[in-house]
């Protein structure tokens, strides 16, 4: 044989034509599974012409077709399963849904998915698993809580999934019991996935989370809070409170941003407790929390808008925004006070972001002297901030002519490039008489400089 | 003296060409053959994908889009609406118009009915001035951010800057992500056991031209007409299906494509983000998060999913297509440099003894070797080193195993998402496949060369127009203009 190698001549030309031999079988296979493919899709055509009518007609209390029984594995059991997955998918309310769950299990589809879930390769596994779940019948539990604990990471999750899918006591059991059961440092289903599902579970599984509060592991701990959170279990609430106490900052952190996300309003004097916690994301949750919570104690939040960290402090004033009109208006002297680069960035972005400094400057023509009043302030404490883009574009674009003329008198001391333009525009533009006279004066006062929004040297 | 010392070079040069088609074609081959294995795998996956569950929960992590765009007025509102409309369930779309000279600010304020606000601006990474921000309350996820011009690299740095999610999600404004493409993109990170672990993953790109667009979306797949967007089409299916998914399967991706790539933002931002100085940011991003990454021994992957789509519109004309290539490969070849320090640095692992020995050694220099080759391969003749018989084996030989890596590509596709469902789009793109190694190879390898001799004179980066998804009229190129493809 090492003859053959000696010369090149000889090893060019097998090369050559294995190379040439590669390239024919590739585009012969291509071709050919092309053809096989056209041919099956009409295949897959006709049956499916024949079995769909017939499986969409499916309601409960019906007689099963003869015709539905196929032999397994042909080409027409696969498409009734897939049309049943359909008509699964589509199914409107319980009781169809189980008849049609029942429909699978009469015809064989469930025994032979839970068959092929217990044998084959992985993905062959998985994808078993899923179509157990996609079926949501409860025969399929408990060959799927044993899936659970798959060698392949595949087969776990999807198993995980089904199981969701399929819901009721016996797979919520099995599944809280694979949250509790990661081994190692880091689990081994993904604790997002595993989260996701059990969200779905909604209050079946509330009860046997709160039990695992007090797991071991701080991981565990933090994604049962964060299912609970998500979950909205209201009747967790006293148990959370308690582990405002957990040694695992973490753990504190979401415990804190569950509570004020579940509303519970009796955790109240728990998160004060830990707004000086040592953790600042701790601090952060509890006073974003208290804001959503209310009822917490104003000097408390003021306190937090000093806080060393700004994302404390910026969560104090967002927290203090939500208490409205009042506490605004305190927050308007607060940071007058502080003088906050952070706070006060973080509280005019959301006044821009939610639509509030456009609602401020519709109620500067307000009948409510109160409301003018309060308006005026912030419009001005913007300006002196120096967001001023919206307050500008109002100024050329809002419908009440009372606003715009508010508006001209209010950005009367301000020298900024843009708002001199926009006054030049509305002198000569507005269609408003009086507006224009305004505007024209406006233009003759002196004006002062502005500082620039933007913590780190923003450019305008 | 002369004769023998020329005699001797070309011998040398000669077992370095062999060497070099031995180590391409031999990596190359084997990728092909992981790259079948891992297609049907995914294949596989997809059927119990659970994508739904990901659109639908709960826990599925928020995505900033980010999208830099100069001069794009033609696609920019389109490309938004559908950006706006992706099924996911948490995400953010940030426009950074960078400086454009054209009416693409004016469209997006006028369609969308934009107001100016002045939001929060950290510089976690350095920019150019930003000029002013765009929001509308009643459509929450969308946010433009009009700047001063400095590049895609300084765009991207500047929507990072903006974005409010843990993970970014870069996409070329002139580029069609398909409905559920970012469903499919963050599958990866969802299901993963640790999901820091996980920092990029790329998605498939694939050519836009002949299909047809209407509303943001592809909704005809089919082949065009002229040859050079074909002979594109067979490249970007041999280096996404095989490539990609083959440097994917070993860790060792250092090109994720920038017209679609998700990435952590922490890690990025730890990485110091985009370089305003690369003419290539995607693959000089990836290497400095390997490089970064593997220097602090954190476990990572970079990943390539192949069905996440994002559909490109590709040059038309030779003119432009030269002046892409010349910049890929420019862009390459400094990213490289810049990093050479990973160059067979155990630290580095299998990033210092594999993925980058092989972008420089045969990708960097390899048209200096391919058409070397040709040269040398004639002198070797004239001086009767060779004679005519092994001259033509070998040419057949190089000629076929191109052929073979452009089918077996095109015929991976056809096992797999089989986007082009007519006989005579297979049949084309056979056909092409084998006639892409006749000239175009030949011609992309000397627009490499030509990137080469760039690279030692740092000549500037070429600007590349594109006509739209609306068939409007090519937009002037500028000669000296900054811009990306």
């Amino acid at each position: 044989m090492w003859w053959v190698l000696t010369d090149v001549y000889t090893v060019l030309i097998w090369t050559i034509s294995a190379v040439a031999m590669l390239i024919v079988v590739c585009c012969a296979t291509a071709a050919g599974r092309r053809a096989f493919n056209h041919r099956r899709y009409r295949i897959r055509d006709q049956l499916r012409a024949r079995y769909e009518p017939i499986v969409s007609s499916l309601r409960p209390g019906t007689e099963l077709s003869p015709e539905l029984n196929q032999p397994k594995g042909s080409p027409a059991w696969e498409v009734i399963e897939v049309a049943l997955l359909d008509a699964l998918k589509r199914a409107d309310g319980v009781v169809e849904r189980g008849f049609l769950s029942g429909v699978c299990w009469h015809l064989g589809y469930v025994e032979w998915h839970i068959h092929r879930l217990s044998t084959g390769r992985p993905r062959r596994r998985a994808l078993a698993a899923d179509h157990l779940g996609a079926m949501r019948h409860p025969a399929a539990v408990a060959a799927l809580a044993g899936a659970l604990y798959d060698a392949d990471l595949d087969v776990r999750t999807v198993a995980a999934r089904a199981l969701g899918m399929i819901g009721g006591d016996d797979a919520w059991d099995h599944l809280v019991q694979r949250l509790l059961s990661g081994s190692g440092d880091e689990p081994d289903i993904s604790l997002r996935v595993l989260k996701s599902i059990l969200v779905s579970g909604g209050p079946a599984v509330v009860a046997r989370l709160v039990d695992s509060l007090g797991h071991p592991r701080w991981r565990i701990r933090s994604a049962v809070v964060d299912v609970l959170g998500n979950i909205g279990a209201n009747a967790a609430g006293p148990q959370l409170a308690e582990m405002l106490s957990d040694p695992e900052p973490d753990v504190r952190a979401k415990v804190a941003r569950v509570l004020g996300q579940l509303g519970y309003g009796p955790a109240v004097p728990a998160l004060h407790n830990v707004l000086d916690d040592t953790a600042w994301v701790v601090r952060m949750h509890a006073t974003r929390s208290l804001g959503v919570l209310g009822g917490a104690s104003t000097s408390a939040l003021l306190d937090r808008l000093v806080d060393t960290k700004w994302h404390v402090r910026a969560a104090a004033a967002e927290a203090l925004r939500r208490g409205g009109s009042n506490v605004v208006w305190l927050v308007w002297s607060t940071l007058s006070q502080y003088q906050d680069r952070y706070v006060r960035e973080q509280l005019f972005e959301e006044l821009q972001r939610s639509s509030l400094l456009q609602a401020y400057i519709g109620m500067l023509d307000s009948d409510i002297p109160e409301e003018r009043a309060r308006s005026t302030i912030i419009v001005e404490e913007c300006l002196r901030e120096g967001v001023t883009s919206l307050i500008v574009h109002l100024l050329k674009t809002h419908r009440s002519a009372e606003v715009r003329g508010r508006l001209v008198t209010l950005l009367t001391p301000y020298c900024r490039p843009e708002i001199v333009a926009a006054l030049e525009k509305v002198a000569a533009n507005d269609p408003e008489p009086n507006v224009r006279r305004l505007a024209q004066a406006t233009l003759e006062v002196p004006a002062v400089p502005l500082t620039s929004h933007g913590s780190d040297g923003r450019v305008v | 003296m002369w004769y023998d010392l020329a005699w001797e070079t070309i011998r040398w040069f000669n077992y370095l060409v062999i060497g070099y088609y031995v180590v391409a074609n031999g990596v190359y081959g084997v990728f092909v053959w992981s790259s079948i294995g891992l297609t049907v795998r995914h294949l596989i996956r997809i059927r119990y994908g659970g994508y739904g569950a990901i659109a639908e929960a709960q826990t599925t992590p928020p995505v900033s889009v980010l999208v830099p765009a100069y001069n794009e007025d033609v696609n920019i509102v389109q490309s938004v609406q559908a950006l706006l409309n992706l099924n996911y369930p948490a995400h953010e779309v940030i426009v950074i118009n960078d400086g454009s000279t054209d009416e693409t600010l004016n469209r997006l304020i006028a369609e969308f009915q934009l107001r100016p606000v002045d939001l929060i601006y950290r510089r976690h990474l350095p920019t150019q001035p930003v000029r002013r921000f765009y929001t509308n309350p009643y459509i929450p996820g969308l946010t433009v951010l009009d700047k001063r011009h400095g590049g895609k690299a300084d765009a991207l740095n500047a929507g990072i800057n903006v974005a409010r999610a843990p993970y970014f999600c870069s996409v070329d404004a002139d580029s069609i992500l398909e409905y559920d493409a970012l469903v499919r993109l963050v599958r990866p990170i969802v299901e993963s056991p640790d999901p820091n672990a996980i920092v990029a993953v790329g998605g498939i790109v694939r050519v836009v031209n002949g299909s047809e667009v209407r509303d943001g979306r592809v909704s005809k797949v089919a082949l065009p007409r002229d040859a050079l967007s074909m002979l594109q089409i067979v490249e970007y299916l041999r280096s996404f299906l095989v490539g990609r998914t083959g440097w994917g399967a070993w860790n060792s991706l250092l090109i994720i494509s920038g017209t679609f790539s998700l990435f952590h933002k922490r890690t990025v931002l730890e990485a110091g983000g985009y370089d305003t100085g690369s003419v290539t940011e995607d693959m000089e991003l990836v290497l400095r998060l390997h490089r970064v990454l593997l220097a602090k021994r954190r476990p990572y992957r970079i990943v390539f999913v192949q069905d996440p789509i994002c559909w490109t519109e590709a040059p038309t004309t030779l003119q432009m297509l030269a002046r892409q290539r010349r910049r890929w490969h420019r862009g390459m070849v400094e990213s490289l440099f810049v990093h050479r320090g990973m160059l067979f640095n155990p630290r580095y692992r299998q990033i210092g003894w594999f993925a980058v020995p092989y972008h420089l050694f045969v990708e960097s220099l390899g048209p200096v070797i391919e058409l070397g080759g040709y040269l040398v391969v004639g002198l070797s003749y004239a001086m009767g080193l060779v004679d005519v018989q092994f001259l033509m084996l070998f040419f057949t030989l190089a000629i076929l195993i191109g052929v073979f890596f452009s089918v077996s590509a095109i015929v991976l596709e056809e096992m797999s998402y089989r986007r082009y469902v007519r006989w005579r789009d297979f049949l084309r793109l056979i056909a092409y496949g084998v006639i892409e190694n006749f000239g175009y190879r030949q011609l992309l390898a000397w627009w490499r060369l030509q990137a080469l001799a760039q690279v030692i004179t740092q000549r500037r980066w070429e600007y590349v127009a594109k006509r739209g998804f609306q068939k409007k009229p090519v937009k002037p190129a500028t000669a000296t203009g900054q811009e990306r493809a």
